[in-house]
């Protein structure tokens, strides 16, 4: 074993030229991967994230609106919701419970109205600054600072209906009977940098409840649990369908992994994310693998000398081996420290793109302007193992051929 | 011989019915003609209470309908307390609707013409369309029944111009008031899209008007509208203002 190790490392320092490069590969690939890795799961999990603060942890909303929700029936709405939700505060694990109402309006400025829909929102003030962080997205104005009266709108709609801070613009929604529902409201500010609040509007529970002609009912009630973490999630929904404190007749309970929408937009993503991530190490693989095998088989002659010298052919296997997990380590340890350092910065920075490529790109889905990657030991233990595993792999065919080589054949073919 | 003689005679005298009874249909042309007399007018005010009920609620709302002719018409609403000042113009074409929530006038156009008005089973775009069957269809008297105790013809109307909203009309024409008690309106594909009963007629001056409407629009499930008129009066000076934008705004 020791002799193995001695000679593994004099053949490393032997040629360094050739270690190196290696080396560099395994660096190289290692450092795509966490960089990839670490990208990929970061605007996937930004996604999950503003997803589940959008819709709730977990949903309650009326069976017959589950069941029609695509025709979004503004009828089909939730009777006493406020007290309803008082009701559901007082489960243990609840963290905060917010009535929502949502509905397509026509927005416009001028005296026509016309054809600029958008989708207004009216929910508690503490859910839009505290789930939503709405104040962060601000791209121009203020939040909301009364009760009635004012809106704000998403940039894209702004853009669209001509419309900014400070001017007065009319949201013509319907009622839950199907009546025009006419809302003034002054523009207290835009949002942007979220493909989903693009073509979305933003007033009171209050306002939007006049407009819904609703009262004390709710479309939505959006239930928290201390994280949205599935299994706290599950936990939850399993406390709040067991509890007997309040009725749940007729409403569906639906945790945000069982939506249907969402499960439909979150296997596609994890779909590419997944095809992504198999691209870039299938790449860097090969890339390793090919570099390897250059290498052993360059060293044919004297894998047939130290044959010829008595070590035997599982020698020669652990010999090569062993460079190459030498060689694994070494680049796997500098390049996912590089891809780390990368991983920190997108972390903390992000990638901006353009509100258009990423309105295009996310077609209403909760998708920032500003891509932010996430670091953590899992993709640095993937990236380094995968790189050391590229590597052995990437010998071990090579030297197990050239250790069935006749150290005869084996060392004519050094000249 | 005899049998055959008396398969003769049968067919004869059954032909002969037959014959009678649509010698006895009256022309299209002239019932369409008594209709519009009836419901066509110089000038008209109403008090107006619409009922809409559907499978989760009914609402009521009472309000103020004047009208000039075909081309114009203006409504006011009373109650309930959210709506109260709402109101609506009509001006040939164009139909206008002020909201004093929003304080604002706003012109109705396009897709918007076709939603409820108030949600009820009466579209913008019914408000829109003084019909005038005459001049608007071509009919033919299908046959004679009777519809609630009552005889009526039944009368099959086409749309001269398929661009009307509704350009098919099956209607039951009562025989002594000469009023559509019962209409099925269908769009150009044949679909049935509404029902409109007229009924509580009451004669006011020299024309048979009904006091009572029924719509139901045959797309919204278990919903159905009802208009019950009061204190109808026509031929009254009714102040051009009324007919002009600016009265929307008036308060």
């Amino acid at each position: 074993m020791m002799v193995w190790i001695k000679l593994c490392l004099r053949n490393l320092m032997r040629n360094t030229r050739r270690t190196l490069l290696t080396a560099c590969i395994v660096v190289v690939g290692t450092f795509v991967i966490t960089l990839a890795d670490s990208w990929s799961t970061g605007v996937f999990g930004g996604i999950m994230e503003r997803f589940t603060a959008a819709s709730g942890h977990i949903l309650l909303v009326t069976e017959e609106f589950h069941a029609r929700r695509s025709l979004h029936p503004l009828y089909e709405n939730i009777p006493g919701a406020d007290a309803l939700a008082e009701k559901l505060r007082e489960i243990p694990g609840v963290v905060s419970v917010d009535p929502r109402i949502r509905s397509s309006v026509i927005v416009t400025i001028g005296e026509e109205i016309g054809d600029d829909v958008a989708m207004l929102m009216g929910a508690p003030d503490r859910w839009y600054r505290e789930r939503m962080e709405m104040e962060e997205l601000l791209y121009d104005g203020t939040w909301l600072s009364r009760d009635q009266g004012e809106v704000v709108l998403g940039r894209r709609i702004a853009r669209q209906v001509g419309a900014g801070v400070g001017d007065d613009v009319l949201l013509l929604g319907q009622t839950q009977d199907g009546a025009m529902s006419p809302l003034r409201a002054t523009v207290a500010g835009i949002v942007g940098g979220d493909a989903m609040l693009e073509m979305q509007a933003y007033v009171s529970l209050e306002d939007m409840r006049w407009v819904a002609d609703m009262e004390d009912a709710a479309l939505e009630l959006l239930v928290y649990a201390r994280s949205r973490r599935r299994q706290d999630v599950a936990a939850l929904y399993d406390k709040i369908r067991d509890q007997e404190l309040v009725a749940l007749d007729g409403l569906a309970v639906i945790p945000w992994y069982e939506d249907e929408t969402f499960a439909g937009i979150m296997s596609i993503m994890e779909g590419m994310r997944r095809m992504i991530a198999a691209l870039m190490i299938l790449v860097t693989a090969l890339a390793i693998f090919n570099t390897m095998t250059v290498s052993v088989m360059e060293r044919t002659g004297e894998i047939g000398v130290l044959r010829a010298m008595g070590m035997t052919r599982m020698g020669v296997m652990g010999m090569t081996v062993f460079e190459a997990f030498v060689i694994g380590v070494l680049g796997g340890v500098a390049g996912t420290g590089l891809g780390s350092i990368g991983a920190a910065y997108l972390q903390k920075y992000g990638v901006t793109l353009s509100a258009d490529l990423v309105d295009r790109m996310g077609a209403g889905m909760p998708i920032q302007t500003t891509l932010y990657g996430e670091w953590n030991v899992r993709i640095v233990l993937h990236a380094f193992l995968l790189g050391v595993a590229m590597a052995i792999i990437g010998v071990w065919i090579p030297a197990y051929r050239a250790g069935r080589v006749a150290p005869v054949i084996a060392m004519r073919n050094r000249h | 011989m005899k049998r055959w003689l008396v398969c003769f005679w049968v067919v004869v005298v059954c032909a002969g019915w037959v014959t009678a009874e649509e010698a006895a249909l009256p022309a299209a042309a002239d019932l369409l003609r008594e209709m519009d007399r009836n419901l066509q007018f110089d000038t008209r005010k109403s008090t107006t209470t619409m009922q809409v009920i559907d499978r989760r609620r009914t609402r009521e709302y009472r309000m103020v309908v004047y009208g000039r002719g075909l081309d114009e018409a203006a409504v006011e609403y009373l109650s309930p307390a959210r709506d109260r000042g709402t109101r609506m113009l009509k001006q040939k074409d164009n139909l206008w609707l002020y909201m004093p929530r929003a304080e604002r006038v706003q012109r109705i156009s396009g897709h918007m013409l076709r939603q409820g008005m108030m949600g009820s089973d009466v579209s913008y775009e019914d408000m829109m369309d003084g019909v005038n069957f005459l001049e608007q269809y071509e009919a033919e008297v299908l046959d004679s029944e009777t519809l609630e105790d009552r005889p009526v013809w039944r009368v099959k109307a086409t749309a001269k111009d398929e661009t009307v909203t509704y350009p098919k009309r099956m209607i039951w024409v009562d025989k002594e008031k000469y009023l559509p008690v019962r209409q099925e309106l269908y769009a150009l594909s044949g679909m049935l899209l509404k029902t409109w009963t007229m009924s509580e007629v009451e004669q006011i001056d020299t024309r048979n008007v009904p006091t009572r409407m029924e719509i139901s629009d045959q797309l919204r499930e278990g919903s159905k509208t009802v208009l019950k008129m009061e204190d109808i009066s026509f031929g009254i000076d009714i102040e051009d203002e009324i007919f002009s934008l600016r009265w929307l705004e008036r308060r």
